[in-house]
């Protein structure tokens, strides 16, 4: 017989020692007629004595190292509020090609110290320097927390967004990036051109490029220094006709995904010693439901995930963009380069 | 001055301010890390880039959890990053389940404790680094760096009750696994009986 279910929650509660009195005492008198439940107390506080508590002492050198790299890295801005560009809408869509192939494979890089020189040394060709980053001014210096901050996030505006049905569509006539400004545009025409997924911890990251058409390129990486290999992934595919699920709400479905590489490929790079070893698409994969949340989304009706992996607020309206590959419960935060 | 007010000063780019955080916590971030990664050499990468992270992202912490639950959280996220690297280069693609090297620096028993359940004390740590990354990280929060569920509940962005079901969740899987190796005498479902609700007691 399995110990009740009800009784098992009782029971780590009362390990924790968070457990009311009441529920205490029915605890017991359950226990002293239901021979599963007592097995499962027993064993579960003999499993709660036998951890090994305590503190494991960092050792010496940790913080030296980790002063020695603050003292070089600069902190980040505050989050920017993501503005609607509808004036600059059409020049914007038509520069798109250009940031794709320009901004987005090297934008933050300089976040991540150990990172950047790892891709500076392995494409020495294609990066150019990242000092003309806002952030990447000061380092060290009091001034450079000082940035300005930003005016309250806009309020997302009555988009006057069509319905699906009346939207861009892919085979249709007009691209959206031609169409003058005021027709109805594509929900994808509104998002911000770039996603990220990351942890904000790792040296690791998903970028996502979108286009006004619901198409995305985008890359991940992964460095693990020392180890002498760096993950990639680089990818394309297709999101399918936005369909609302609320005021704040949209699906989409992927409807194609391609990768460049079939992961697992191995190139040696001698110049760099690295291995680079073709990935698989960290944060899109097993992907096919994707709801976009939009600013104003009520952050307590977002999951959880979502949440934890963009560091939204637990509470009040969310401040930024997102994508949530439901599938897999991993979240994106969109900005724009 | 308190850790939240240093925080204050240290997301204003006061540099000593940070390095006094540092030096309050670096003992609970590198003991999360260690506990989370189960190496020493990753729990010192996860370590400094949790407090690289926060560095970084201090000016845009907003305060509402305090500081401490905040760097927790930096580092639970770097552990588990660093766990996926780990997994991905052996090959698995998923990000949970799976048996992870864990081997605490003070797990050794003394004869005294090897003599009181010390095999135990071995069997638990090694049945933790086979739970899914999400209930080790919330047992080893409450388990063995103490923190109250509010404050997992703050570290992990979760509300309470999810805090306190995951924890009676991963104690429960965690039964499972030591019975199933032959650590405890309990009473341990079949897959059926998991399936049909209620079954039999094992023989």
């Amino acid at each position: 017989m399995r110990p009740c279910e009800e009784y098992e929650d009782l029971i780590s509660a009362f390990i924790d020692g968070v457990l009311p009195e009441a529920d205490r005492e029915r605890l017991m008198e359950h226990m002293a007629s239901c021979p599963a439940c007592q097995a499962y107390f027993d064993d579960q506080v003999a499993i709660h004595d036998a951890f090994v508590r305590g503190e494991a002492p960092a050792p010496e050198r940790l913080a030296s190292a980790v002063m020695a790299q603050v003292c070089s890295t600069p902190q980040r801005a505050k989050r920017k509020p993501i503005l609607l560009r509808w004036q600059s809408y059409a020049a914007l869509a038509a520069c798109c090609a250009l940031v794709v192939l320009g901004l987005w494979r090297f934008r933050n890089w300089q976040e991540e110290r150990k990172w950047e020189m790892l891709i500076e040394n392995f494409h020495q060709d294609i990066f150019v320097t990242t000092a003309d980053e806002p952030e990447a001014g000061l380092r060290c210096a009091p001034e450079a927390a000082s940035v300005p901050e930003d005016e309250a996030p806009a309020a997302p505006e009555a988009y006057a967004l069509p319905t699906p049905a009346a939207g861009v569509r892919k085979d249709g006539a007009e691209p959206a990036q031609e169409e003058p400004a005021g027709e109805p545009v594509s929900l994808f025409a509104t998002l911000p051109e770039c996603f990220l997924f990351s942890s904000g911890a790792g040296a690791w990251r998903t970028e996502l490029h979108l286009n006004t058409d619901g198409s995305f390129e985008g890359e991940y990486a992964d460095s693990n220094m020392g180890s002498g290999e760096l993950l990639y992934c680089n990818f394309s595919g297709q999101f399918s006709e936005p369909v609302q699920v609320d005021e704040f709400v949209w699906s989409v479905t992927v409807e194609a995904l391609e990768l460049e590489d079939t992961p697992g490929e191995t190139t040696y790079v001698k110049a760099d010693n690295l291995n680079r070893i073709a990935s698989t698409p960290y944060g899109l994969e097993n992907a096919k439901e994707v709801l976009i949340y939009l600013p104003g989304a009520a952050a307590e009706d977002l999951p959880e995930m979502f949440r934890s992996w963009t560091h939204a607020p637990s509470e009040g309206a969310l401040d930024f963009y997102g994508l949530y590959n439901v599938e897999e419960a991993l979240g994106f935060s969109g900005y724009d380069p | 001055m308190t850790p939240d007010e240093l925080a204050r000063a240290a997301a204003k780019g006061d540099i000593d301010a940070f390095e006094t955080l540092l030096g309050l916590y670096q003992n609970k971030v590198y003991g999360l890390a260690l506990r989370m990664c189960g190496s020493e050499e990753d729990a010192w990468d996860v370590a400094q880039e949790a407090f690289l992270a926060a560095w970084r992202a201090l000016p845009g912490f907003r305060g509402e959890s305090g500081f401490s639950t905040w760097l927790y959280r930096l580092t639970a996220n770097a552990a588990i990053d660093c766990l996926r690297r780990e997994k991905k280069r052996r090959g698995e693609l998923s990000i949970e389940g799976g048996e992870l090297p864990l081997s605490l620096p003070d797990a050794g028993p003394s004869p005294q404790e090897a003599a009181e359940g010390g095999e135990l004390r071995a069997a638990v740590n090694a049945a933790l680094a086979r739970l899914t990354d999400q209930h080790r990280t919330v047992l080893i929060l409450r388990e063995l760096q103490e923190l109250s569920y509010e404050e997992i509940a703050g570290a992990l962005s979760l509300d309470l009750g999810t805090v306190k079901s995951r924890i009676s969740r991963a104690r429960k899987a965690l039964r499972k696994i030591l019975l199933e190796d032959g650590n405890l005498s309990g009473y341990l479902p079949s897959k059926d009986t998991e399936q049909s609700g209620r079954g039999a007691r094992r023989p």
